[in-house]
């Protein structure tokens, strides 16, 4: 694999890694319950 | 949220803790569970699904472990609000399950006798019924049967036995409520009968719920009515009404029930061969384990052994891992050429999968022994031994094992706060977990004492670690006690602790909830900590310099990581840093220990380790524009008091988000960490000059 | 119950449950603990007329650890000193 292929697929993967942050942040703000996203505590012994 | 298939019948499985309700709710269930969310809250909701005797699907919910239900948080209104059928997505059960510990019937009753007020069906799951057996004590099953009016299942849930009954119990065609409960004063049915009048729902959850609203502290009683101000004022001259026939409305429901209970286990329970004073195992071993010296020896021990184990049993699947990751990275070397592509799998994505990897030994081992401690009783008896200590600064003893876990590492550490029932109280022991020294800190302490003090033996450099971990230690102690006095204002919460009677742990339950945990840390901190690494990487290698054929070094300095080293600059040099530990510091965001290899990529050593004589001859002699030595003694400890105090852990942020739910804390958490850690570094260092050292 | 110690509460006054030593016993005559905890002792047992033993106090001096119907409560001496008993 050349030098620029590289460059464009590592530039790629850079982008898309924001993409996925951003959107995971969006997700977590609109979820207001009923979705998997809070924190829990365990249950009683 | 709706459910995916019909079921047959929904079972609520309730108790307090420690009666190994979540043994029978596994044994139930197997794996066919699932943890969900109730909305508002931070409880989990863990449902399950079995078939019964005929093979009908029947689905499991398994209830937090509580003394009451009484409600006086947000999250104890979870079990309260589920029994009387009034949480979106989650129907009134059918019946529940009522988890007992035979040994113990005088209170634990008291929740069922809750339960028989709600007019659901219930069926009493009689746990430990061996441990009773050998106290001596005899339950004659039938009469508890009938004083109960419902189904009495005798059991031993970490032996299976007793399961095929209660399914069976579970399975009948129809299932009674029972017509015995408590008699409470005339007075005060009278009340409950006007006060359910206004309540809406089915006819046993309201006069259930009227009863726990009158008998609610004014305290709660406001939050708990949410601003409906015609109820509360009704509720308040039913109080002084039943005052002014002689009753306390707080005391009055639970005496009552008490009494009930009393004359249940008087027709049903008979001692044989041991008095009220009778000593039990767990009462011996506590008189050790309790002991003021040898309680404490104990502890030191317990508590080192964790230790011990942590750090060293972990060594071998860490090098293990260590030495996989290297495999791979120089795998992908060797079969593609120099390039970005390769830079980012590489040191991205291999390095920073890697960085989270290498903590799961260590997460493993420390959640199993929680689950040991925890299991087998042991923990509460910690939290008694070290409340005197914690309540100083404000803090439950429930708050000591976290913080203490957070030696190793502060993700499995936060993420045991989950014991601590007090919201303020566990978000201050999850501010300030990170202070404790993690062992990811080891590699920074290890470079920068061996370039303060090259020549000394291991023993003074043993105690200027001791230092390091001491300022962690003091540093949490002394923001917990701040925090608990400003911004998670809070009154020292009750102690009301039980310690349970010791008993085997079920291994098979902590290797199962270990595995979950691990599970969820892997999932959940890999994906975001694999984006942030890439983002990092990127960050520390764009924009490429125009030279051809760049040094590690130059693509470093150009990067915008590099040209936040050097506008950070300013910012550092008061501590005695330069840029290129500035990067360092930046770097270090993604992982503590990156600190030595990001050293090594601007120093251009290739591989850079803590052991590595190279970099620490580079780094010594390194001097600054004007000819001082850049790593003077003062400055190596000025770095390492950074270390001590910043946050930098982009796992860890993961979690305390995950934990806290919202972004809000840990951004402060970076925050007031990373001010601290900047004035300790900007004493130490200048403080130093002024006292004459360099 | 022995003998009393020099200074002693004559038996029959109600007392702190604070002020009692590992061995002891007292009967519950008032719960005075403040606000939504006191609903919650007694829940856990500590109710009137109730018979707590005083277990041990911790190494360090503080808590203590009782018992209360059959189970073993640890609560700290300030919050004890809110219940009043009757030795016994």
């Amino acid at each position: 694999m050349n030098a620029t292929t590289q460059q464009i697929l590592a530039a790629v993967a850079v982008i898309a890694a924001l993409l996925y942050l951003i959107l995971r942040a969006r997700k977590k703000k609109d979820c207001g319950g009923g979705c998997d996203c809070g924190p829990k505590k365990p249950q009683g012994k | 949220m709706s459910e995916p298939a019909p079921v047959f019948r929904r079972i609520a499985i309730a108790g307090n803790p420690n009666t190994g309700k979540s043994t029978i709710f596994n044994a139930l269930t197997g794996l066919r569970q699932k943890v969900g969310n109730y909305p508002g809250v931070t409880v989990e909701k863990k449902t399950g699904r079995f078939f019964g005797s005929h093979g009908e699907a029947m689905e499991l919910l398994d209830l937090p472990g509580s003394y009451s239900l009484q409600v006086r948080s947000p999250d104890e209104a979870v079990s309260r609000d589920v029994l009387l059928g009034r949480v979106p997505g989650t129907p009134r059960p059918d019946a529940i399950i009522a988890v007992l510990d035979a040994s113990n019937l005088d209170r634990h009753l008291y929740l069922v006798a809750q339960f028989l007020e709600l007019g659901i069906p219930v069926i009493v799951a009689l746990n430990m019924v061996d441990v009773a057996e050998k106290r001596g004590l005899v339950i004659d099953l039938l009469a508890l049967k009938n004083s109960l009016g419902v189904p009495v299942i005798p059991m031993v849930a970490s032996r299976g036995q007793g399961l095929i009954e209660l399914k069976q119990a579970l399975s009948r065609a129809t299932l009674q409520t029972s017509d015995q409960k408590a008699q409470f004063p005339i007075v005060l049915e009278r009340e409950v009968a006007a006060l359910s009048r206004r309540l809406k729902g089915h006819a046993g959850s309201v006069r259930a719920e009227a009863m726990l609203l009158l008998s609610l502290e004014d305290d709660r009683l406001a939050a708990e009515l949410k601003g409906d101000t015609a109820l509360l004022a009704e509720i308040h001259t039913a109080r002084e009404r039943l005052k002014l026939s002689g009753l306390d409305p707080i005391a009055a429901p639970v005496d009552a029930r008490y009494a009930w209970v009393s004359e249940v286990c008087a027709s049903c329970i008979h001692r044989q061969g041991e008095d009220s004073h009778g000593l039990t195992f767990s009462d011996h071993v506590d008189q050790i384990l309790t002991h003021k010296l040898w309680g404490w020896l104990a502890f030191i021990g317990m508590m080192s052994l964790m230790f011990a184990c942590i750090f060293v049993v972990a060594k071998w699947p860490m090098d293990w891992i260590t030495g996989g990751k290297d495999w791979l990275a120089n795998l992908v070397r060797a079969h593609m050429d120099a390039g970005d592509l390769r830079s980012l799998i590489v040191d991205g994505v291999i390095g920073g999968v890697g960085n989270v990897v290498i903590f799961l030994p260590q997460i493993l081992i420390l959640f199993f022994f929680l689950g040991l401690l925890e299991d087998s009783g042991y923990m509460a008896r910690a939290a008694f031994i070290m409340d005197r200590m914690m309540s100083r600064v404000g803090l439950h003893g429930k708050s000591f094992v976290p913080l203490l876990s957070s030696f190793a590492c502060a993700i499995p550490g936060i993420m045991a706060t989950r014991t601590i029932e007090n919201r303020n109280d566990r978000f201050v022991t999850i501010l300030v977990a990170p202070l404790m020294s993690c062992s990811a800190r080891l590699p920074v302490y290890a470079v920068m004492i061996a370039l303060l003090m090259p020549a000394s033996n291991v023993w003074s450099k043993a105690g200027v670690m001791l230092c390091m971990y001491l300022i962690g230690i003091v540093a949490a102690f002394v923001m917990a006690g701040l925090f608990k006095k400003t911004i998670l204002r809070g009154e020292t919460p009750m102690l009301l602790l039980e310690l349970p009677p010791y008993r085997a742990p079920v291994v098979r339950g902590i290797v199962q909830r270990m595995w979950e945990r691990a599970v969820i840390f892997i999932r959940r901190a890999g994906t975001v900590i694999l984006a942030l690494s890439i983002v990092l990487w990127a960050l520390l290698h764009y924009p490429k310099p125009t030279t051809p054929e760049p040094t590690p070094s130059e693509i470093l300095s150009h990067s915008i990581g590099g040209r936040m080293g050097h506008a950070i600059e300013p910012a550092i040099a008061p501590l005695g840093y330069d840029w290129k530990i500035g990067i360092g510091l930046v770097a270090s965001f993604a992982a503590r220990e990156v600190f030595v290899s990001t050293m090594g990529q601007i120093y251009d050593i290739e591989d850079a380790k803590a052991e590595n004589e190279d970099l620490r001859t580079q780094m010594r002699d390194e001097r600054r524009a004007d000819g001082t030595p850049v790593f003077t003694p003062l400055t190596c400890l000025s770095i390492m008091v950074f270390y001590v105090l910043a946050m930098q852990c982009l796992s860890t942020v993961a979690i305390v988000r995950r934990e806290t739910n919202s972004w809000r804390w840990p951004l402060f958490q970076i925050g007031y960490m990373t001010a601290l850690a900047w004035i300790a570094a900007f004493v130490v260092y200048q403080g130093g000059h002024l006292l004459g050292f360099r | 119950m022995g003998d009393d110690a020099p200074n002693a509460v004559p038996q029959n006054e109600p007392e702190p449950l604070s002020g009692l030593q590992p061995g002891q016993r007292g009967k519950v005559t008032a719960i005075d603990v403040p606000g939504s905890m006191r609903g919650r002792v007694m829940e856990m047992g500590f109710t009137i007329g109730t018979v707590i033993e005083v277990v041990r106090f911790a190494p360090m001096g503080d808590p203590m650890e009782f018992k209360v119907r059959g189970a073993h409560i640890s609560l700290r001496k300030t919050e004890a000193a809110a219940i009043r008993v009757q030795r016994i």
